[in-house]
């Protein structure tokens, strides 16, 4: 038989039960076991990111010796690409095309810092905001964790994979037989459009309230720094607008080119002080819709003026024409944008779909911290379940669609049927008596409570619950069915748990279809 | 004997909603206290003025003789913490649940843990 250790267990070899003041904290104590946790959340995460953007830069120059081997071959593309502003617009002012290096720099310099900025950004936001959301920031911060250490580790972590990153993107381009300075420079770039954007997102993380807006607002400010920099590029008079922009001001380190190492002091100054306070309206997909607007509308305008440069320029034709494909050549200009602008859809849309996702498995944190529970919120999307209290004067016809406030699993698979709450089945609560087995405290209740009437809700769920005598299909109100049902049942005793109280993971009813169900729906059915 | 934690006229407003109005709360050392309310009563902003990842806006609460706000993270190693509520990281294993919380504390007695998943009876897989 094992001992019974005592209640009052001494505390735990290897902490100490010190007062206080003789076991001082520093201000970033519990540092090292967020980064360790940040690292081991993020195994895939990282090397998916780095890998895919180092491959393409890497790639490109490796692609510019095969598709113009020559020096030759290369001369033409200076004063024929360079001077053109639709192709300055989008890639930046190019420095020097004739060497594999240049070209690299100018086609993938922006765009890869575009990918570079966006990984900090979400990484630093999933790390800080979104943690928090989970309610785990508190888990973890009931622990010896100072108050600035997730976010100096959330920090910490994103500077230095850009770090690797920068320095994957040097090593490969150096083995693609381009000059040390330039591919250095050129990987610094990258590590300063990081750092800035991981700042931006650090902010924008403690200006909103959760993880959706502050990733559409750091998001949106990353789209007008292209923007910036693409009206500034393409413009004569307006250059100065290419260095409001932290990608603006990376390029201006013109790696292959002579370099100008000073340029990149600038993030480095600004990236711990960005204070772009202006706040787009909550919602993220306003946000992202402004950006991707925004950056639709900048390419579609330059888009027109592709068509000038070709105007009698074989040459230049069946150059654009290798580099983008397609029949005309707005076509290969599109080919060349298409892309880039379907993955930032493409990055909304997966994560509007993941968000579906989470809606359903996860606990919805705001329910449960302590506030009143609130109406529930809108589906975030179609074909999601939605719960919404139902006004209690509405009618609903028959007894087996009203009223039902299911009490859902934490998770509808794994660590939810380990016992955290009552399973949908013999814990629903219902409104008619009966012994439910025991909830999750124990207690056996023979009839559930009501709760109040507001915690009513239409649900579709077809139980098929016998209607009581004279209550079947008259059209009275989810009050009157509340009340007579209570009266019928009896009142509640005093030993009665109330699940809705009680049961913090009510997190609203759910119904199959959009039904709340109004006696003029049955009339028009003809049921 | 000194109060394990007091909290004295303790207030805290989210926007407009008022949270916490002017709460006295003593617990005393060796005291099993049951802190009970219905949702939005506060209980959870008082366990986190406590912890110290609120500040309140008045008032005035001490959790072990010392301030939760400023020795929050001296303070959490002589204490646990157990949300009612918890989501864990999907992504990592049971064990290494338990070793990142044990290491939050400052370590964990590998004896005490063994004895505890046994008498568990649990059987998470071992970290990697």
């Amino acid at each position: 038989m094992s001992r019974l250790t005592s209640t009052r267990d001494t505390a735990l070899p290897g902490s100490t039960a010190a007062t206080p003041a003789s076991v001082p904290a520093g201000t970033l104590t519990g540092l090292w076991p967020m980064i360790r946790l940040a690292l081991r959340r993020d195994r895939f995460w990282w090397p998916a990111w780095i890998t895919v953007i180092s491959v393409q830069v890497v790639a490109t120059a490796g692609a510019v010796e095969s598709l113009f081997p020559t020096v030759q071959s290369r001369l033409g593309l200076g004063p024929t690409m360079g001077r053109n502003t639709s192709l300055r617009a989008m890639y930046g002012p190019p420095f020097d095309l004739t060497s594999a290096g240049g070209f690299t720099a100018w086609r993938m310099g922006g765009f890869a810092a575009v990918f570079v900025a966006l990984m900090s950004l979400l990484a630093v936001i999933r790390h800080t905001r979104a943690e928090e959301e989970a309610g785990r920031l508190e888990l973890l911060r009931s622990g010896v964790v100072s108050r600035h250490a997730p976010l100096a580790a959330a920090l910490i972590v994103t500077i230095g994979a850009n770090v690797l990153l920068a320095a994957i993107v040097t090593v490969g381009l150096i083995s693609e037989d381009v000059p040390v300075a330039g591919a250095v420079a050129l990987g610094l770039e990258f590590l300063g459009c990081g750092i800035v954007f991981a700042g931006v997102s650090a902010v924008t993380a403690q200006i909103s309230e959760n993880a959706r807006p502050a990733r559409g607002m750091a998001a949106a400010v990353l789209g007008l720094a292209f923007l910036l920099r693409a009206v500034g590029d393409s413009t004569e008079s307006a250059t100065w607008m290419s260095w409001l922009s932290p990608i603006g001001w990376t390029q201006q380190t013109r790696p292959f080119a002579h370099e100008r190492w000073w340029v990149l002091l600038i993030p480095l100054a600004l990236s711990t002080a960005v204070g772009l306070a202006w706040r787009l309206q909550r919602g993220s997909l306003l946000a992202w819709v402004i950006g991707v607007a925004i950056f639709a509308g900048a390419i579609g305008s330059v888009a027109n003026g592709v068509l000038d440069i070709f105007k009698g320029n074989a040459q230049l034709e069946e150059i654009f024409q290798r580099l983008g494909g397609g029949q005309s050549l707005i076509d290969a200009f599109f080919a060349a944008v298409l892309p880039v602008m379907a993955t930032v859809a493409t990055i909304h849309t997966v994560g509007a779909m993941l968000r579906l996702r989470a809606e359903e498995t996860d606990t919805r944190v705001e329910q449960v911290l302590g506030t009143a529970v609130t109406r529930t919120r809108l589906c975030p999307g179609p074909g999601a379940r939605c719960g919404q209290p139902a006004d209690p004067d509405d009618r609903c016809r028959s007894v087996s669609r009203w009223c039902v406030c299911r009490v859902r699993p934490r998770r509808e698979q794994g660590m939810g049927r380990t016992g955290w709450g009552p399973r949908a089945g013999p814990g629903d609560v219902d409104l008619h008596g009966g012994d439910h087995g025991p909830d999750r405290y124990g207690a056996r209740t023979q009839r559930p409570g009501l709760g109040s009437l507001d915690r009513l809700w239409c649900s579709g769920s077809a139980r098929s619950d016998p209607a009581a005598p004279g209550e079947g299909s008259a059209d009275l109100t989810l009050r009157e069915r509340a009340q007579a049902t209570r009266s019928r049942a009896g009142a509640p005793t005093a030993g009665d748990t109330d699940p809705h109280r009680s049961a913090s993971d009510c997190v609203g009813c759910q119904w199959f279809s959009s039904t709340r169900h109004r006696l003029s729906d049955y009339q028009a059915a003809g049921s | 004997m000194t109060a394990a934690i007091t909290a004295s006229q303790l207030t805290k407003s989210f926007g407009s909603t008022r949270a916490l109005d002017a709460l006295d709360l003593e617990v005393a050392t060796g005291e099993v206290h049951g802190f009970l309310g219905p949702n939005g009563a506060g209980k959870s902003t008082t366990i986190r003025v406590l912890l110290g990842l609120l500040h309140p806006d008045a008032g005035a609460a001490t959790l072990l003789g010392g301030d939760p706000w400023h020795d929050a993270a001296t303070l959490h190693r002589r204490l646990a913490y157990v949300p009612g509520d918890v989501s864990l990281w999907p992504s990592l294993s049971g064990g290494e649940v338990i070793d990142l919380l044990g290491r939050l504390r400052g370590g964990l007695d590998e004896r005490r843990r063994k004895s505890l998943l046994d008498r568990f009876d649990l059987d998470p897989p071992p970290s990697v």
